[in-house]
Order: structure tokens, then C-alpha cells, then sequence
């Protein structure tokens, strides 16, 4: 009886799985691509391990999802519940959530190993890259790099503040160790002449154009000191 | 004349730039570009404004799901609301969308024929006046709802090289009817239905590599936990691995990465531990011994290592191994109750809910456990984080409002949104991979 009953379940299963959302007007599951054209895009856009961008075309010979079956669920007031029905209610493995009171410490034992593992750990400001990842270039420091004068330090911060404003970094990046160096050439009203040169890439193609992105979009940046060229890192660093 | 002393000039600017000190730039808070979404031109036989207009709507919710899009609102527009007819390979009139502040213009046309429908757009990166996608999808079917949110995820890796996750689908659990039945919903939260409908205790759902089955526990079969499969594929639907017998109950099951084999936690006694098997039940490999409590095998994405949390110090801890078993060592010292790992597609962190003051928050560790961090701290319990698939958010179920709802996070923590809203408890998300 409970085996038939769960074989019955187990029928009906694979067809309720089948979104009555999604595929109430016959699902659009073959969606092939025809054409892809990265065509306007520089050569440096393709990252080395490119994903794929394709959405692949489903091979013909899948057969369709069967039409999904209506599932109701027993409205509260209807039909009480099956003799078949566990009860009590099976304790669920779940995970340790339940014996967890046979292991619950005293609080003077919860304390110090608190004490003892807040020894050991450095404390966390954020999510930051693993160390598994790439190490990050080094934090864009201005001390020895030749000193600026008060007029150059004044316009720096002018300069940050604007790309600050305008500069989109969406979230993905923000925790990555990215750093893109780039030459603008700027005339004395600080607005950049010609594409800006990327003198060493972060390894992201994609960061690197919303770096040129956000350069086009904030020219002209404030009056340069002098004309000439400028150069700029871009760096998620401690942005967090 | 006037050209020596040009480059006499170019040089010294040259130099004087070289030695100066750069300007460092990092981020401000402008974490999404901002995009128009035109109207699609209707080449249909049958035009229809509101099918056009649908398939805008949400093709830009699916954009901003994503949080590295937001609209513009259409009264900015100087271009036009709808796309031209027959622009296809035209030059686009940048200015129009660049001086609105548009870094993104989507722009394209939709034929509704009697065999099927035609979707062609491009995406424009506006402030540089270049195209960056050109492409056209070709369904069967006439509901448009599934090619909107793929085509926003393509938008979403056109601009950052890693695709949207819109168009994915997310289990969960949820007793919303009174039982705990596994559901599967759009990742944003929207066309919930149900896969389950046994009236036993269902949890723990997983999905197949391929994105056509669920593995679950579920209580239907002699009132004990027992694997089962839900499926829309070819995989046939029902109870796995009867080959073992009944004696031991079989709980948390999860696929590996290749499609080969299963990690699953089996009882014995008071003790658990881990498990591999081949999917038909053969090839049983025990990876943990001794009387401790063993569970919640979690596989790293290339299938080599499986991370799982063991009490066999006195408390719950996540260890990692390789999948034979070898190499045990234990990754959390931090806290004294952590469980629910479970690792980013990337490979790069391990999320997992660790015990602060009676509940849960959910923190990040890498595999090597250089770096451990939080990612969600609240006074009200924060658990089973699942990752999307292309590792940029996590979901997980919190008791912030009461009953159980899921919510979704950035990596980075920022981003905070809750996905379910229906009554009743929502737990245990699983995040399904990109659909073929």
C-alpha cells in the first residue's frame, strides 16, 4: 500500500516538476542562437577562458516536458490527514539542528573557545578575495612616485571625486584585486583627447572597458594643471 | 617649425606625466549602469502592442535583478521609445542616449509568425558608440517569458563577461500547504509551483548537473528518509538507490559535479557518515568512519573534494576532503557550531551558516581557509546559503520577518532582497545551473 502509494507519487513527480508557469503556452525551450557578433568589439574583449556565450541549441531529438499536471494541494479544511502520514512527525536529519541540545556547551565552555579561536583569528572587515586567488597589485600609494604640489594634490582629489561619481563598478568586481593603468591626454579645459591608453590591463576585459566607459563619460574632468598626458590606476582596493 | 615644437612639448607632458604620482582611483557607490530598453520593433504579422510591451517589462526586471542594470526612465528618452523598423545593421545615433546618461541602449525586434517566434536584439555600450552583442533566438513556442530573462542575462555578460542568472530556477522547501514539499521558482522569486505534493516531510533538494532533476529526502517510503529524484528529463522520477536496501536511511544526496556518482549521508546507529555511489546504487564507497555525526557533503565544482560537517570534536565543524575519502583536514576554528557548506561554482569560497548566540548567520571561507568572513549578520537566524551560478549571489532562508523567507545577496554583501513572500516557511534553497 505505501509502496503503491509512493510509486503513484513517484509518477506523478516528473510531471509537476514542469513549471505550469513557464510552460502553460508550450515552453520556448528551443531557443537557438543564430548569430553572435562580438563584431564592434576590440581584440583584446576575449577573455582567455571565454565562457561560452551561447545559449546552445537543444539537440532536436529531446523529446518535449509532458504537459505539467495540475497539482492541488489539499486545502486545510478537506480531507484529514492520511492514516499513511508520519507520527509523529520523523525527526529530520537535519543536519544538526537536532542534537544539537546534547551537544550544547556551557556557556563558560562556549566562552572560552570563543577567547580560544578569537586568539587565533585576525579580525574581518569583509568579504575579500581568497588568497587562492591572484595577489593584488599593489595599492596605488603616491610616495615615491615623485612629489606633487599642493595645485596637483587639489586636482587629483578633484579628479577622484568625479570618477567616483560616474565610474560604474558593479558588485562582482568590488571584492576583486583588479587594477587597470591607463594614460589619458587632457587638454587645459581637462577634456580627454582621444580614447585613453590602457598601459597595463587588469586581466578583466571587462573591468578594463567599464574603466574606459566611465572615462568617456566623465570628460571633461576637472582643469589639469597642466595639458598633457595624466595617468590613472583604477583599483577596487579597499573600496569595501 | 610649429611641429618640432609640438613634440617638444608632447615629450615634456609625456615625461611630467610618467613621473608624477597617478591619480588612484577606487569605486564610489555607482554599482550599475544605467540602461535603456527600448520597445522592440513588432515585424509580426499580427502586431500587438501589449505582448511588446510585456516582454520590455520584463526583460528589465530580469536587467535589474542582476544589480548591474537600472533603467532609465522612459520621459528621459530623446531617442526613440520604440526601435525603429529595419535598423538591424544600421549606426546607432549615440548622442541620443549618451547625453541622457546611458552606458547601455538594448534595442530590438520581435516577428511572431505561425511556426514560432523570432527575438533579434543588439546591445549597445552608448558612451563608446560600439556594439558589443548582436544575436537572434528562434522558439517554438509563443510565451516569452523564459527568452526574456535569457536575453537580459546576455545583456548582463555583454557589460561584465559573466552571465545574469535571471533565467535560472531556484528549490526550495516550503510548507506553505501545511506539509514540507519541495517548490521550484525563477530565481527573482516568481512562478512558484510545486514538485512535490506527497504530503510526507521532503527536504534537502539538489539539482542535477544538468538542470532536468531534483534529488531530494523524503519521508514518503516507510516513514524514513530515503533519496528521491523529481525529474523533467530523461532521468524516470521516484526512489534512487533501492539496490541498498532499506536497512540504513539515506539523506542528503547530492550529484556530483560530472553526473558519475552521488555523495549522500547514511545512518547507522546513532553515527553517520559519508557516502559515494554510483547513480543505479553500485560503487558504495564509505568516506568517513568512527561514531561521529557526519553530514551535508557538499562537492567542489570540479568534483575532486567534498566539504561536509563533522561533530567528531565535541561540536559541529565543516572539514574538507578528496572525494575518496583522503586528505581529511578540517577547515572552521572559528565559532563552535558551523554547518551547510557549500561551495561557489568558481571554486573560491564556501559559504556555510555558523551559531552566533542561539541563531545562525551565514559566513564565507575559501578552501584553505586563509580567509573567513561574514557575509550576513542579523539577530534572527540566517541559513542554508545556496550560490548562483555564476557565483556573484547567494540565497539563503532567514527568520528576520518571523515565518522563514528566502533572501538574496550579493558576494559582497550588498544588495540585500527578499525573493519569496508567500505564507508559510521557505527554506533550504538550492540554486539550479544555467538552463541549456
Amino acid at each position: 500500500m505505501v509502496v503503491g502509494s509512493a510509486l503513484a507519487h513517484a509518477g506523478a513527480l516528473g510531471l509537476v516538476l514542469v513549471s505550469p508557469g513557464v510552460s502553460d503556452q508550450a515552453p520556448p525551450r528551443v531557443i537557438s542562437v543564430e548569430l553572435i557578433a562580438p563584431s564592434a568589439a576590440p581584440a583584446a574583449r576575449k577573455p582567455a577562458p571565454a565562457p561560452a556565450p551561447v545559449v546552445p541549441p537543444e539537440p532536436a531529438a529531446k523529446p518535449p516536458p509532458p504537459k505539467p499536471k495540475q497539482v492541488v494541494l489539499p486545502e486545510k479544511p478537506q480531507a484529514p490527514k492520511p492514516q499513511s502520514k508520519p507520527k509523529p512527525k520523523p525527526r529530520e536529519p537535519d543536519v544538526f539542528k537536532e542534537p544539537e541540545k546534547k551537544q550544547e556547551k556551557s556557556l563558560e565552555e562556549l566562552l572560552e573557545e570563543m577567547r580560544g579561536d578569537a586568539a587565533q583569528t585576525p579580525p574581518a572587515p569583509g568579504p575579500a578575495e581568497p588568497a587562492t586567488a591572484a595577489i593584488a597589485p599593489s595599492p596605488g600609494s603616491s610616495e615615491g612616485r615623485g612629489a606633487l604640489s599642493a595645485e596637483e594634490r587639489d586636482w587629483q582629489a578633484r579628479v577622484i571625486r568625479r570618477m567616483k561619481g560616474i565610474w560604474v563598478v558593479p558588485p562582482g568586481f568590488r571584492t576583486q584585486p583588479l587594477q587597470t593603468r591607463v594614460v589619458v591626454k587632457l587638454d587645459a579645459a581637462g577634456n580627454i583627447l582621444g580614447t585613453p591608453r590602457i598601459t597595463q590591463r587588469s586581466g578583466n576585459p571587462w573591468y578594463d572597458d567599464g574603466v574606459v566607459r566611465g572615462l568617456s563619460k566623465a570628460s571633461p574632468l576637472p582643469p589639469p594643471p597642466e595639458a598633457g598626458e595624466w595617468v590613472m590606476w583604477f583599483e577596487p582596493g579597499d573600496s569595501l | 617649425m610649429a611641429a618640432v615644437w609640438f613634440g617638444v612639448v608632447c615629450t615634456a607632458a609625456l615625461r611630467a606625466g610618467a613621473e608624477r604620482a597617478p591619480v588612484v582611483v577606487t569605486p564610489g557607490g555607482e554599482q550599475s549602469y544605467r540602461i535603456a530598453v527600448q520597445r522592440f520593433a513588432d515585424d509580426s504579422t499580427a502586431p500587438n502592442a501589449r505582448l511588446i510591451d510585456d516582454f520590455r517589462a520584463k526583460v528589465t526586471e530580469a536587467l535589474e535583478f542582476s544589480n548591474v542594470f537600472r533603467r532609465i526612465d522612459d520621459a528621459a528618452y530623446l531617442g526613440p521609445l520604440t526601435t525603429p523598423p529595419g535598423r538591424d545593421d544600421a549606426p546607432l545615433e549615440c548622442q541620443n542616449w549618451s547625453q541622457i546618461g546611458a552606458d547601455a541602449l538594448l534595442e530590438g525586434e520581435i516577428a511572431r509568425r505561425a511556426d514560432g517566434v523570432s527575438i533579434s536584439f543588439r546591445v549597445w555600450d552608448a558612451s563608446q558608440c560600439r556594439r558589443l552583442v548582436r544575436r537572434r533566438y528562434q522558439q517554438s513556442g509563443a510565451n516569452l517569458d523564459v527568452t526574456a530573462r535569457r536575453l537580459a542575462d546576455d545583456v548582463v555578460e555583454a557589460f561584465i563577461g559573466v552571465r545574469g542568472v535571471s533565467s535560472t530556477e531556484v528549490a526550495f522547501v516550503s510548507d506553505r500547504g501545511g506539509n514540507k514539499e519541495i517548490f521550484v521558482m525563477n530565481a527573482d522569486g516568481s512562478g512558484a509551483r510545486a514538485a512535490t505534493a506527497n504530503r510526507s516531510l521532503n527536504n534537502f533538494p539538489s539539482w542535477s548537473p544538468d538542470g532536468d532533476a531534483i534529488l531530494y529526502t523524503s519521508y514518503r517510503y516507510l516513514n524514513r528518509p530515503f533519496l528521491f529524484l523529481s525529474s523533467r528529463g530523461q532521468g524516470r522520477p521516484g526512489r534512487l538507490l533501492s539496490r541498498l536496501g532499506e536497512e540504513r536511511p539515506q539523506y542528503r544526496g547530492v550529484f556530483s559535479p560530472d553526473h558519475e556518482r552521488m555523495a549522500l549521508v547514511m545512518s547507522d546507529g546513532d553515527a553517520s557518515d559519508i557516502y559515494t555511489v554510483a547513480l543505479d546504487g553500485r560503487n558504495l564507497r564509505r568516506l568517513t568512519r568512527g561514531r561521529a555525526i557526519d553530514v551535508s557533503p557538499a562537492w567542489s565544482p570540479d568534483g575532486k573534494r567534498i566539504a561536509f560537517v563533522s561533530d567528531r570534536t565535541g561540536a559541529p565543524q565543516i572539514y574538507v576532503m578528496d572525494s575518496d575519502g583522503a586528505n581529511l583536514r578540517r577547515l572552521t576554528y572559528d565559532g563552535s557550531y558551523n554547518t551547510n557548506p557549500t561551495w561557489s561554482p568558481d571554486g573560491l569560497w564556501i559559504a556555510y551558516e555558523t551559531r552566533v548566540n542561539g541563531q545562525f548567520d551565514v559566513w564565507l571561507i575559501d578552501p584553505e581557509a586563509v580567509t573567513n568572513v561574514p557575509l550576513v549578520t542579523h539577530p534572527r537566524s540566517d541559513e542554508g546559503p545556496s550560490w548562483a551560478p555564476n557565483s556573484r549571489m547567494i540565497m539563503f532562508s532567514s527568520t528576520r520577518r518571523g515565518l522563514a523567507d528566502l533572501y538574496v545577496i550579493d558576494r559582497d554583501g550588498s544588495n540585500l532582497r527578499r525573493i519569496t513572500a508567500a505564507a508559510g516557511n521557505n527554506t533550504s534553497p538550492a540554486w539550479g545551473p544555467y538552463s541549456r
